[in-house]
């Protein structure tokens, strides 16, 4: 009986605590949205947006920046604690922005933190701005319409047309990953708004100062993945315009003879309607077969553009060595990373128009 | 000596598929797929179905031990029937040793987890002493409380497997090609790197006793096995087609870092409650190895079983405090799976062809 009486005090001192340091929503400050530029010297300059809990019950939530200089990101966190009244946390960290100097410095030591953290989420973005990022993170407290972060909104919607999926996972699964380079977006301060202007390519983790345009985006991200929205357009004749609309579009990699002569063939089906045309009758079954050849001529055009340009740098944003190591058996990296400049990559496009809209 | 436990301690013969998985899904599940794909890259999974087999094979053995005499109940009773009581009991002493040992992994592991994941500056002693009077109380209650643990805890942990739904959105499922690109050699280390994650299949060895309708009871030993089987192999093919494999090699606790991808909208961190449920599938290891352990010593020496457990408990808590680095963790660990291999593949098949030739040579005496 003495015993566990014993054992059950015993519990309630046990149990009271267990020498962990305890994190009150209104005595911590959540990180949001994080920005590192290159400041020369080895050093980087960190930015960060905080949201401030309000008291009451219907309050906003107030952001605030704060910045702070170092070699790197753990010192960076370290001092901008010394300028808040609570500590800052990470775990609700949603964007992380790069500026393109520190992007060309290549970001492997910049994203160790983030990849080792347990604190961090892994549905966090990244993305490099064309500029400072600090002028990014710094437009962010100003923009309060929404209480999430904006540059979060941004990225999300422009993931559904026009960037490929962008996450930490999948940054870290193409740098760490052989055969696979990753992508982010680019973003810029334009005027008194952030924009995406575009894809941010890159060898390794380095950022190689080439993007792909925001329209241009689109063509990428077919390339690229099964996806179900998006719009693009056409230039057929001077002052004549068409805009397809992605319904549903497919992409297979056909890679044959990859340790010898490798040669690959990207396969692309897409579902598309058109909303606006002009000059053609689209009553006349003749025209639409018209305008599927001429889209399909004119799309796998620059897409045959864009894979060699890949080609060119020594990039390859579409896994195609990824996927020519899972295809192949014995599998020879050297001999493809040195033959893959050169190789024929033949993008053959599918276009199937299956609506026209609800107008004749 | 008779070994009868009293008809009240015993259980069911179908309760032992519980008691199988129960033993062998501990902390390995959440961290085994880097240190298989090491080896064997995205041909793993073919090292956890052959050693999946070779395991049922061992259960057989261990049934056959188990079913040939009428007095070999279990192992303390095998070995002093083999090798008389001195040398038998020098191998019992070694299964204890062993016993406690694997023991010691799965608490320090699971420790080690909660520091890394969750709270780096909690204190080591007191947790580690809470979840040992915890695991008193249930040794203590005997048997049958330990397999309603392992029920339990199977239950509890299950939804968890629901949790592949998100990963499964960025699956790349041709990481798994080319089939069998590796060398026979490559697919064998990776199935001896696998042996440490089917560990427990052997306390069958002290519990045989326990079960009613004993000879009902080893197609649900298989069972258990093959569950065991498909939670791993499961949780291979979403990691190797989550991550790159590359990337692979870098993540130590690849199943807990899929939970982080889990988005749900009441909860940003899914991993603090895969963690925590976890405990239930850790405790019923670390109760059937306890009581596995003072069971045998019971058996062999003739001890009360309870001054036994506290003496257990005692050892684990100091080796725990012991073991106070990944360094330290990482040599022990790689240690007692060493023994743990050559007690389960070249001991015991040894142990079984012994075994059929003392019984042969008596068979003929008499």
């Amino acid at each position: 009986m003495n015993v566990k009486l014993l054992l059950i005090s015993s519990c309630f001192i046990l149990l009271s605590a267990c020498g962990v340091e305890k994190q009150i929503l209104e005595d911590i400050l959540i990180a949001e949205i994080v920005g590192y530029d290159d400041v020369g010297e080895d050093k980087i300059k960190g930015t960060v947006v905080v949201s401030v809990p309000q008291p009451g019950e219907e309050a906003n939530l107030g952001k605030e920046v704060y910045e702070a200089i170092s070699h790197d990101i753990n010192a960076t966190r370290q001092q901008e604690n010394a300028k808040t009244p609570f500590p800052i946390v990470g775990g609700r960290l949603t964007v992380i922005l790069y500026g393109d100097e520190l992007a060309r410095r290549g970001l492997n030591d910049y994203v160790d933190t983030y990849r080792r953290d347990p604190m961090v989420g892994r549905d966090l973005y990244l993305a490099i701005v064309d500029g400072k990022a600090e002028d990014v993170v710094r437009m962010e407290p100003k923009m309060v319409r929404t209480p999430g972060v904006q540059v979060k909104e941004l990225i999300e919607q422009n993931m559904r047309t026009n960037l490929t999926d962008v996450d930490l996972h999948k940054y870290l699964y193409a740098s760490h990953g052989k055969g696979i380079d990753p992508v982010m977006p680019l973003l810029e301060k334009a005027e008194d708004q952030i924009v995406v202007k575009g894809i941010a390519l890159f060898k390794r983790d380095t950022y190689i100062g080439k993007y792909i345009p925001y329209e241009e985006g689109f063509l990428f991200k077919i390339l690229s993945e099964n996806f179900k929205l998006g719009s693009y357009e056409i230039k057929w004749k001077e002052n004549d315009y068409t805009n397809i609309n992605n319904v549903e579009s497919r992409v297979r990699y056909h890679i044959t003879d990859a340790n010898r002569n490798p040669k690959a063939r990207i396969e692309v089906n897409m579902k598309a309607n058109l909303l606006e045309v002009q000059g053609y009758d689209l009553n006349k079954p003749i025209d639409v077969n018209k305008i599927e050849a001429r889209a399909e001529h004119i799309l796998g055009k620059k897409m045959n553009e864009m894979v060699n340009m890949f080609q060119t740098y020594n990039i390859d944003p579409l896994a195609l060595g990824d996927h020519a190591k899972s295809k192949t058996r014995n599998f020879n990296r050297e001999h493809w990373e040195a033959v893959y400049p050169h190789i024929p990559i033949e993008v053959d496009l599918n276009i199937e128009m299956i609506q026209t809209g609800i107008s004749e | 000596m008779e070994i009868k436990p009293n008809e009240t301690k015993l259980i069911s013969a179908f309760f032992v598929f519980f008691l199988m998985p129960g033993m062998q899904i501990g902390v390995g599940v959440l961290g085994f797929e880097r240190i298989i794909a090491k080896e064997a890259g995205q041909d793993a999974w073919i090292s956890i179905i052959i050693s999946g087999v070779t395991i049922n094979i061992l259960v057989w053995m261990c049934y056959k031990m188990l079913g040939r005499g009428t007095q070999t109940l279990d192992l303390v009773a095998i070995h002093h029937d083999l090798f008389g009581k001195w040398a038998g009991n020098a191998f019992n002493s070694l299964f204890i040793i062993y016993f406690i040992s694997i023991t010691i992994i799965i608490v320090r592991t699971y420790l080690e987890v909660i520091q890394v994941w969750m709270f780096p500056g909690v204190n080591i002693l007191m947790l580690l002493s809470i979840i040992l009077i915890l695991v008193y109380s249930f040794v203590v209650g005997g048997f049958r409380v330990i397999t309603g643990l392992c029920l339990i805890g199977l239950i509890i942990t299950s939804p968890l497997i629901l949790l592949n739904y998100f990963p499964l959105k960025h699956a790349h499922f041709e990481n798994l090609g080319p089939v069998l690109d590796h060398s026979f050699l490559e697919i064998m280390k990776a199935c001896k790197k696998m042996t440490l994650n089917y560990l427990g299949f052997e306390l069958l060895l002290v519990y045989y006793p326990f079960i009613k309708k004993r000879e009902h009871s080893q197609k649900w030993a298989h069972f258990g096995v093959l569950f065991t089987m498909a939670v791993y192999l499961n949780s291979f093919i979403v990691s190797i087609a989550y991550y790159h494999q590359d990337q692979l090699k870098d993540v130590i606790w690849a199943t807990l870092t899929l939970w982080k991808i889990a988005d749900l909208p009441f909860i940003e961190r899914f991993e603090y409650i895969g963690v925590s449920l976890w405990l239930f599938m850790v405790l019923p290891n670390i109760c059937l190895g306890i009581w596995a352990a003072s069971r045998t010593a019971k058996r062999a020496f003739g001890v009360r079983q309870r001054k036994l457990l506290v003496m257990i408990l005692l050892v684990i808590l100091f080796a725990c405090i012991f073991l106070d680095n990944r360094i330290k963790i990482d040599l022990f660990n790689t240690i007692s799976s060493h023994i743990g291999f050559y007690i389960i593949y070249v001991y015991l098949p040894l142990l079984f062809l012994w075994q059929m030739i003392v019984y042969k040579l008596r068979g003929h005496k008499s």
